[in-house]
């Protein structure tokens, strides 16, 4: 029933995906219009596609090669040989993309600072049920490693498809998670400024080995001019100069690579490579973010709004460092534990209304769970989303717990805020477009565009209305989910 | 136009209120008593010198001027009712102009900058924001200004109460709701010592300890004589100078005061031995019995927290007096001994008795007033007192030229049990305003509990009242 066939057994597969809905344009991604689709082709009813990024089509096509989007719009041509899926009344989106997970993963404590450690490691393709996550539409995942302090880096993956295929992103961002009421803070600090010192232990030895190369050359200047020019001569035939390349590259590089070595006399006389320090892999993603490595960021957990001020600080000394914010959900109870009957709530507390202007002011990416928040000690309840939002904040939505039943509420979830007065399109956004730019995906993910990856989900009417369901899942533009 | 004050007028009644203000001023009582240890030993006092004992002071300060570089000037300006200097008498009509968080004017006329942010208060009471010798619940575990949440509940009801400075750990810090910038007033003000409840044995170890501390600094005085006639004389050895070593060697140098739990007279009179053996600096916190060894805890140089309300019962088998009393206070006060007082619960609470946490300081006060204390006396105790205890009383404490701007502004004389705190103000910033906070915006005044709400009635930053 569910296709989990490798793609690359169907590379040369070109599909035609039949959806459609109202639509304004997105010209700059079409290819050229072309002759209109065969008559039966369209008889299919009205269908809807979001595209995230411009204006929504009805009906609309969307042509899929190799995996990938390759045109969009109204009124496509595409091969003969294609495969036609047709979604008549159907809405089609992109895949969800949950920027932070540990979705099937066992729980471990650990603190400190653990750079070196990978997400990826402790996923187990097999030990983990894909299904909860593609029947919930989500198509890509995050994977954080779990722990406090600088836990590690994180890993993207796709929920269904070839095994070969699953690992989109390793290495994809730091997770930070700092204890922060006890000390975190003062983890975190203390972990910047040692990068900061590895990357300057290697300027530090760099510049010595400059200096040595300096006087080197120097005193085989000096040696040159007293010994007789014949030697000279003969060096260069002998070489053919192609050592002095390789030793030039080595310099402009500041690598490892062994210099061309021919003549073990003239070992002596070559410069030596310079050998950069080893840095200690806990901070290498450490050092990658303070040199603004490309790609480089951290996500920051946050549990309060006051930890916010409290990273600013430990930030401020730095020049920018690359980084989104994960609020972490906190429940709050009232009443009695033991409480059968009568008196007993649970909340989710926030108080992050008092740094939404904060974050609006800087465009923050934030990562939270679509909830009406309740403001701290009180029954008042607060749409932190939808201020968040109009603060001008990119928000992206994953579910209160790693669980199949959070899962299966989240649209429903966010349709709550929907109504509460968040915005309809940034609470779509939320789930595709917003998470896949926050984890660095967003050039390959989270919208219906051309070039990108084909990982769509099929509704059978609106995807935030509770009664519709999810119809189909793909990636890679292969059915992997499929309702009853 | 000659009414009207011209500026040089202005900076002459300036310059004379610089004087005025001089912090060895008024008020007689205080000043007959024995000088604060911190007022000795000018090294300990100002963050610019104690910076070189710890790094990271420093490099706080550095940041500190660094982002005051780059931020434009901040003021703030008060029109005061009554303002309450504490160290100056009470002044009517003044308007304070606070400049990045210090007092720089105090006057009559005062030429507010356009930017200022402008609190008017004439109508009500202005005090120096109370300093709490405790402050369980308000500051985070670790260091303040790693672990504060600073939108905290807590601090809220703490600034409600009045308190603008508080002691976490060992450490002074300020309630800067909001914000953690200008949080840290003083690190290490105290060194924690268990010696005066500990077991006699316990209380052995820790003297041979000063001891060998103390026989180490004659030889290192020796050293000092012997190398201007040697050049080959060797230095006492110090590597084994840590840990419990270290804490002796900064009392004996008098680079902190020792702070230590003393409730019954025998342990307040161990208390006293040891400071008058060593020399050392010591605020023996609790003290219930305090008022039947007054003059001793004063020879020997004790500063004490107290706590008005606690009661003791007399111990009958005992043929001395005994007990706790209400006058405790008042008592040492007289003898000359520094008191701050602090309530029963040193925590924001609402579990103990109402009225007895940290949130009521002034109402612990009041209760000292009952003890035979007068108002002034009162007031002082929970704020330059318990400033100069705290060894930051050149920042915070009172209303002076060049102190920090922590003000409170009540809607009544501050030890009077229906006063509430309208505004309070650190760092020049306003940090909790009444009328705007959820906390007692339902106490009103005038008694009508039908009174329409203000217009920015909460939840108003919150786009809720659209």
């Amino acid at each position: 029933m569910v296709a989990f066939k490798p793609i690359h057994r169907q590379r040369r597969l070109v599909r035609a995906l039949q959806a459609s809905l109202p639509a304004v344009a997105l010209v700059t991604l079409l290819r050229t219009p072309g002759p209109a689709l065969g008559a039966d082709d369209l008889n299919g009813e009205p269908s809807y596609v979001v595209v995230m990024t411009g204006t929504d089509y009805e009906p609309g096509v969307v042509v899929i090669e190799d995996g990938k989007i390759t045109a969009i719009g109204k009124d496509l041509e595409y091969p003969a040989a294609a495969k036609v899926v047709r979604a008549p009344q159907q809405t089609v989106m992109p895949g969800f993309v949950l920027a932070r997970s540990r979705f099937g993963l066992r729980g471990y404590s650990r603190s400190g600072v653990n750079g070196d450690q990978k997400a990826a490691d402790e996923v187990y393709l097999d030990e983990i049920d894909w299904r909860e996550l593609l029947e919930a539409g989500v198509t890509t995942i995050s994977y954080v490693p779990d722990g406090k302090g600088v836990t590690g880096s994180a890993a993207i993956f796709r929920t269904g498809g070839g095994e070969e295929n699953r690992l989109l992103k390793d290495d994809a961002f730091l997770h930070v998670a700092p204890n922060w009421s006890s000390g975190g803070k003062k983890t975190l600090r203390d972990a910047l400024s040692k990068a900061a010192q590895e990357i300057e232990k290697v300027e530090k030895a760099r510049k010595e080995w400059e200096e040595k190369q300096e006087a080197a050359k120097k005193k085989k200047v000096q040696e040159a001019n007293k010994e007789k020019p014949k030697d000279e001569e003969k060096d260069g035939e002998e070489k053919g100069g192609t050592w002095r390349r390789s030793s030039a590259g080595n310099r402009e590089n500041g690598k490892e690579e062994k210099p061309a070595e021919k003549n073990s006399d003239k070992k002596k006389s070559e410069p030596e490579a310079f050998k950069p320090p080893k840095i200690d892999p806990k901070y290498q993603p450490l050092v990658d973010l303070i040199e603004k490595k490309e790609g480089a960021s951290m996500m920051v957990e946050l549990d309060d709004a006051s930890d916010l001020l409290h990273l600013d600080d430990v930030l401020e000394a730095y020049d920018e460092l690359a980084h989104f914010l994960f609020f972490k959900p906190r429940l709050e109870r009232f009443g009695s534990e033991r409480a059968r009957f009568g008196y007993r709530f649970e909340y989710l507390r926030s108080d992050f209304y008092h740094v939404v202007d904060r974050l609006g002011k800087r465009k923050a990416r934030v990562v939270l769970s679509p909830l009406v928040h309740n403001l701290p000690d009180t029954t008042f309840r607060y749409n932190l989303m939808a201020e968040l939002v109009r603060a001008g904040c990119e928000v992206s939505v994953v579910p209160r717990r790693d669980s199949r039943s959070e899962l299966q509420r989240l649209r429903a979830r966010l349709a709550e805020l929907v109504r509460a007065g968040l915005d309809k399109d940034k609470a779509l956004e939320s789930l595709s477009l917003a998470p896949a730019r926050a984890v660095g995906m967003g050039d390959r993910l989270g919208s219906l565009e051309k070039e990108k990856d084909a990982d769509l989900v099929f509704f059978d009417g609106d995807p935030l209305d509770p009664h519709s369901r999810i119809e189909r899942v793909m990636i890679l533009g292969e059915t992997v989910w499929e309702a009853d | 136009m000659g009414s009207r004050l011209t500026p040089t007028m202005v900076r002459l009644t300036t310059i004379l209120l610089t004087l005025l203000f001089a912090p060895q001023a008024p008020f007689a009582a205080a000043d007959i008593r024995r000088p604060s240890p911190s007022a000795d030993e000018p090294p300990v006092d100002t963050p610019e010198e104690e910076s070189a004992e710890k790094a990271g002071d420093k490099e706080d300060s550095k940041k500190d001027e660094k982002k005051k570089k780059v931020e434009e000037d901040r003021y703030f300006a008060l029109h005061g009712g009554s303002v309450h200097t504490v160290t100056g008498g009470v002044l009517q009509g003044m308007t304070i102009l606070a400049k990045n968080g210090k007092i720089v004017e105090i006057n009559r006329e005062v030429d507010i900058p356009e930017k200022a942010e402008v609190l008017d208060a004439r109508k009500y009471h202005v005090y120096p924001g109370l300093v709490a010798a405790a402050s369980g619940s308000i500051f985070g575990g670790g260091e303040p200004d790693d672990t504060t949440n600073v939108y905290s509940l807590e601090m809220s009801l703490g600034l409600a109460g009045g308190i603008t400075t508080a002691l976490a750990g060992n450490t002074a810090a300020k309630l800067t709701y909001g914000s953690v910038d200008d949080m840290i007033v003083r690190r290490n003000v105290f060194k924690t010592l268990r010696y005066a409840t500990s077991s006699p044995n316990e209380r052995r170890k820790l003297r041979e300890k000063f001891d060998k501390v103390r026989q180490y600094l004659r030889d290192l005085e020796d050293f000092e004589e012997k190398k201007k006639t040697d050049p080959d004389a060797e230095p006492p050895k110090k590597d084994w100078i840590k840990g419990e070593f270290k804490t002796c060697l900064d009392l004996l140098q008098h680079k902190a005061k020792a702070k230590m739990d003393a409730l019954t007279a025998q342990q307040i009179l161990g208390a006293c031995e040891l400071a008058e053996t060593y020399g050392i600096d010591i605020v023996v916190i609790g003290a219930v019995e305090g008022w039947t060894v007054p003059s001793r805890m004063a020879r020997a140089g004790l500063s004490a927290v107290v706590t008005p309300r606690r009661r003791w019962p007399e111990d009958d088998t005992l043929n001395r007096p005994t007990g706790s009393s209400i006058e405790s206070p008042a008592t040492l006060y007289r003898a000359g001994v520094p008191i701050a007082v602090v309530p029963q619960t040193s925590a924001i609470t609402t579990w103990g008795l109402a009225g007895r946490d940290l949130m009521h300081l002034n109402m612990e006060a009041a209760f000292a007033v009952r003890g035979g204390l007068t108002d002034e006396e009162a007031i002082r105790t929970i704020t330059i007192d318990a400033a100069r205890l705290l060894g930051i009383d050149h920042r915070v404490g009172s209303i002076e030229l060049g102190k920090d701007a922590d003000f409170i502004v009540t809607d009544g004389d501050l030890l009077h049990y229906m006063t509430l705190v309208q505004w309070s103000v650190v760092n020049g910033r306003i940090v909790y305003d009444k009328q705007k906070d959820t906390l007692f915006d339902h106490i009103r005044p005038d008694g009508d509990l039908n009174a329409p709400p203000p217009n920015d009635y909460w939840p108003r930053s919150l786009g809720a009242a659209k």
